[in-house]
């Protein structure tokens, strides 16, 4: 939690014929991140890739554009095959369909290639249709130029009284109109100049002979005998595909396992007769790569620890207990922290939910997130993303049908219990008397959530800037107090806010006489604004400390803070706002579907209401509270600390699904 | 954008653009592709951004001849992807930049009807990365005769051929004027579109500029060191260069020898980054070495330019030239494997 | 407090303009930063995150507006 996994930097070194077996053993274990050899000099230079890559490159090759042919990337075999039978098959196999798939696929394409022809052909043709005139007749003159085409309106007129000599054709349609005419060479300039004005686009006729009624009939039959080729052809493919699609898939994943270890030497510093591999490894299992190096390499090869230099990025492998795990989802969306910086996902595990779970504050909509949560994990088993996404909505459903259920008492827009200010408003009453009153009315406690929202933002945005100090802290104590002195700007400016707010919220009056009851309660009226002197003076000490610590420029971000708090106030915009769609929706059709007495028109209004509901306030409304409830840790509170750039743990190591070895 | 006119989406492709940038093969990779033999480089490469080419190609090519025709049609893919999601002007100024590629085809197509190649070797060839799609230039490689094909290049109002360009084609079998003629086309109608009123497109126009003047260069030394008579080789020179009127490189093309174009570099711009070849130049006279690092110059002069404005055409030209670079790379390691050039040979002949 | 109906009217109709005027100027902000976002994640899908981050760094003024209106809806 907080902090990555801890590393420690190692080299492998051995003898060159040991080389295979160490790589071998290496992703077996699959625990050392590899640092990739680059300054090649006269002694190490990088590896020759294993004798087998050549020949198993030729192999996926042929595979893949196989794979391509048959369109069976998604193919997903019912259950792995042995590498065993996989060698067998092999050779047998790839002769096969090579002779058959590219020779398919080829006239697959030709035929399609000749519909599509043939397709345009017959648009080509078929605006010419109604003038009845062969397709030979439309051009080939030696003095006379010819236009065939659509216009958006119909030029004849103009034609006919401009151009000298010249016949026009014309046939509207519904929104255009095709336009032959025949034109003397000398008026072809005025001519496609009027055209153009008409909005003129040219139809390049094919070159056919005879009434173009008669072709575009022909060019149907064609097309339909094409078609029937083409369903042959696909059929005999689907044949392929029955009898090789489990195969192909997992000699595909096999091939690139062995092409993955016979290229690692061009990773590796290679000399005449040794290799060494530079890399990382979690430390608590460096003993584990040393004892597998022992049995499997004979003495040949081993490891040792070393000290890394300065100019190492140490790679970063996330550690978090499981229920935390889900929302280093958010981390990988922006980049993966430093080694050395704090992994801010135990905040977002708490924050997320909270911010999450305060804007949406409906039981109904809470419950029915924490069913779609479920059924995404449910669902989607195998994507490692979606079952993070999955939990993340689980855990912002909750929270939200906890926020619904005791501090808005709310469920589907709909209130518990009608508002004492109106109590006609309609409300769950009519069905259950539950024993739940509302904390906080989001019509009317505007105020209120708003100063929830601030000191919450108040709270993040502390903690935000305690996490830039611990950052820095190691390599320079100066930016690190200047993290202190960003720490009074900000407090000075919560207590001011809630100096300002006084008594007017529960929340500013239960947080001054709390946690700001030491300031003593000296203030002054400015411009009509009760100003706190403690506040401004911690103001302006944080102020000249940034000027200090952070230089000058550093002033520019002051007024950010200010925005950062009041940025928080989207927790309660959010809330606000969902609440009153969903009112708004309710307050229209409720009567619709209780008053009217009419059953079509309530069954009208049932259809509306779920609709609205489930559209804009559901599903609008979930996506944009996750929206917002991300932006506020990525925006506010990472900016206060996080970095970024680190390189993530990725070890030696493959992933059989579709293929198995025994050993 | 309401306020913005058709000038462009400029924030959408250049991010777009930019994204793609960081896909570019990196050096340390060159140096892997280099131990690897083909097949290794071919199945590589089809794990990148060469993987629906490699996938698409694979069934019907092999080896060196794979790895070619995918990277060059990756190539005209990247770039149709470009013009597709540009807009406006800047798609205007890319467009009329990628038409080199149309030229470059139809010379390829003209070249290689003219001396009987197989129409499928033509194809193979083409880099289809402009306006004429594959299935146009392929229309056109069918057909019959060279005079047919020119009847057809007539019609397009934008290529300009004359009837006297047509006749020396098709009845003195002379292509060298209409291949000038399409050159010095396609720089004119790049420059009329690219103005100087924007300060970005004022550096890509200089830009453009430089690099006719580049192409002059590696034509003069060329030539001159095949020691071509002036009248000649004023034929193929591109006018509107940057540093280098046609006066200046036609006096250059008078003197007599390599030494006043030697000198005449040594006082250049680009002196700082085509000093080392100038000096081996004067010992081994091999001109590859100058040439390369021309292109060099110029590639590093984009990068530069890409860097000012991030939110111009540059960065997009930027990576439509380090692409272009990537390619050419590739084939020549594809090419120099097959041919079993040695590593190191190889590694002179790339632009890294 | 006992304000005449029209300047309560007018100060309602000023909250309105607080959230909707900082709305457009939102919306202008983010109609570009979204196209670069846009772009490039359709190269990239990583760059969702990234992109997601710089997108909604404009709503802030939208806050603003809120708050704003907010406050002058406290007053009357």
């Amino acid at each position: 939690m907080l902090k990555p996994e801890e590393m420690t930097r190692v080299v492998v070194v051995g003898s060159i014929e040991s080389l295979d077996a160490t790589i071998e053993c290496l992703y077996e274990l699959g625990v050392l991140h590899l640092i990739d050899f680059t300054e090649q000099d006269e002694e190490f230079r990088i590896g020759q890739p294993l004798p087998t890559a050549s020949d198993t490159s030729q192999k996926l090759l042929k595979l893949r554009s196989i794979i391509r042919s048959l369109e069976i990337e998604d193919h997903k075999p019912a259950r792995a095959m042995h590498v065993h039978d996989i060698r067998s098959r092999m050779d047998q196999a790839l002769v096969t369909l090579d002779l058959n798939t590219s020779s398919k696929a080829d006239s697959r394409q030709k035929i399609q290639a000749l519909v599509r022809e043939k397709e345009g052909e017959i648009r080509a043709l078929e605006p010419i249709v109604p003038f009845a005139i062969p397709v030979e007749l439309f051009d080939g003159y030696d003095n006379l130029s010819s236009f065939v085409g659509i216009c958006k309106t119909d030029p004849s007129a103009a034609l006919t009284s401009k151009v000298a000599e010249c016949e026009v054709f014309a046939d509207a349609r519904k929104s255009d109109v095709v336009v032959v005419a025949f034109v003397k060479s000398e008026g072809r300039t005025e001519a496609s100049k009027i055209l153009a004005e008409h909005g003129f686009q040219e139809i390049k006729l094919p070159k056919v002979k005879g009434d173009p009624d008669e072709i575009v009939v022909q060019l149907r039959k064609q097309i339909k005998e094409l078609e029937a080729d083409l369903a042959r052809i696909e059929a005999d493919l689907d044949a392929i595909r029955k009898q090789f699609a489990d195969f192909i898939i997992s000699s595909d994943e096999h091939l690139s396992i062995e092409i993955l270890k016979a290229e690692t030497p061009l990773r590796i510093a290679t000399s005449a007769n040794s290799f060494i591999i530079d890399g990382w490894a979690p430390s608590h299992r460096v003993d584990e790569i040393r004892t597998a190096l022992d049995t499997m390499c004979c003495g040949l090869a081993f490891i040792e620890t070393v000290s890394p230099e300065k100019s190492e990025e140490t790679p970063v492998k996330l550690k978090n207990p499981k229920p935390v795990k889900p929302f280093e989802f958010f981390i990988n969306l922006v980049s993966t922290p430093k080694y050395e910086e704090i992994d801010p996902t135990l905040v977002l595990f708490i924050t997320f939910p909270l911010f999450f779970g305060f804007m949406i504050g409906d039981l109904g909509f809470g419950l029915s997130l924490v069913v779609l949560g479920a059924m995404i994990r449910w669902k989607f088993k195998s994507s490692p993303d979606l079952l993070k996404l999955g939990a993340i909505i689980l855990a912002g459903g909750f929270m939200a049908s906890v926020f619904g259920l005791f501090v808005f008492a709310e469920a589907f827009g709909v209130p518990f219990h009608p508002p004492v200010e109106n109590p006609d408003e309609h409300s769950w009453e009519v069905i259950a008397n539950i024993p739940i009153h509302p904390l906080l009315d989001k019509m009317r406690d505007s105020m209120e959530m708003i100063a929830i929202s601030l000191v919450a933002g108040w709270i993040h945005l502390t903690v935000g800037f305690t996490f830039g100090f611990v950052n820095h802290y190691p390599h320079s104590k100066k930016h690190a107090v200047g993290k202190i002195a960003w720490l009074l700007v900000l407090f000075g400016l919560f207590a001011e806010m809630m100096v300002i707010a006084g008594d007017a919220t529960q929340t500013s009056h239960f947080m001054n006489s709390t946690v700001l009851s030491p300031i003593p309660d000296v203030s002054a009226d400015m411009i009509g604004i009760k100003v706190s002197m403690p506040a401004l003076g911690l103001i302006v000490a944080g102020v000249l400390g940034i000027v200090v610590f952070e230089g000058a420029m550093a002033l520019t971000e002051v007024v950010g803070v200010f925005t950062n708090l009041v940025s928080y106030a989207r927790l309660a915009a959010m809330a606000i706002g969902k609440g009153a769609v969903a009112v708004a929706f309710n307050f229209m059709l409720f009567p619709m579907i209780f008053e009217s007495g009419n059953i079509v028109v309530a069954i009208l209004g049932v259809l509306a209401l779920f609709v609205s509901q489930a559209f804009f306030v559901f599903f609008i409304g979930a996506l944009s509270s996750g929206i917002q409830a991300i932006r506020l840790n990525y925006v506010e509170f990472f900016l206060k600390f996080f970095e970024g750039g680190g390189t993530e743990f990725s070890p030696l190591s493959y992933e059989r699904k579709y293929s198995v070895i025994t050993k | 954008m309401w306020f913005a006119g058709n000038r462009g989406n400029y924030a959408y492709a250049c991010t777009r653009v930019k994204a793609k940038k960081r896909f570019l093969l990196s050096r340390d990779v060159y140096s892997r592709l280099l131990v690897m033999d083909v097949y290794e480089v071919g199945r590589f490469l089809g794990e990148t951004q060469y993987r629906e080419e490699m996938a698409k190609y694979a069934s019907v090519y092999s080896g060196a001849n794979l790895v070619e025709v995918a990277v060059t049609r990756n190539l005209a893919n990247t770039y149709s992807d470009i013009l597709g999601f540009t807009t406006g002007h800047l798609r205007e100024m890319v467009g009329n930049y990628l038409k080199r590629w149309d030229i470059y085809n139809v010379k390829t197509l003209l070249r290689g009807k003219m001396t009987n190649v197989r129409a499928e070797e033509i194809v193979d060839t083409l880099v289809p990365a402009g306006a004429y799609t594959e299935a146009y230039l392929k229309s056109l490689i069918q057909s019959s005769s060279v005079s047919e094909i020119m009847d057809a290049l007539v019609a397009d109002a934008a290529l300009a051929i004359t009837p006297e360009l047509v006749r020396e084609v098709v009845d003195a079998g002379r292509l060298a004027p209409l291949e000038d003629h399409l050159d010095q086309r396609m720089y004119y109608d790049l420059l009329k579109v690219v103005k100087g009123t924007v300060s970005a497109d004022k550096l890509l126009r200089d830009f453009v500029r430089e690099e006719i003047d580049v192409t002059n260069l590696k034509v003069l030394l060329k030539l001159k060191a095949a020691r071509i008579p002036e009248d000649k080789i004023v034929k193929y020179l591109i006018p509107g260069g940057m540093d280098y009127s046609i006066e200046k490189l036609r006096a250059l093309a008078q003197a007599e020898g390599m030494p006043p174009i030697i000198e005449e570099l040594e006082k250049s711009s680009m002196y700082a980054d085509i000093r080392e070849p100038l000096e081996r130049f004067k010992t081994d006279r091999k001109l590859s070495g100058i040439t390369i690092a021309l292109d060099k110059a110029l590639i590093r002069k984009s990068e530069k330019f890409a860097h000012f404005y991030p939110l111009s055409v540059l960065p997009i030209v930027n990576y439509m030239i380090r692409k272009k670079v990537e390619v050419d790379n590739i084939r020549i390691i594809a090419r120099g494997k097959a041919s079993a050039l040695s590593t190191t040979v190889i590694e002179d002949l790339l632009v890294v | 407090m006992a304000l005449d109906p029209t300047a309560v009217g007018l100060a309602l109709v000023g909250a309105g303009i607080a959230i909707g005027a900082a709305g457009i100027g939102t919306g202008i902000a983010q109609a570009q930063i979204g196209a670069a976002a846009v772009g490039a994640t359709a190269e990239d899908p990583k760059m969702f995150g990234k992109g997601l981050t710089l997108m909604v760094l404009p709503e802030t003024i939208v806050i603003f507006g809120f708050v704003v209106a907010f406050l002058i809806y406290g007053l009357v």
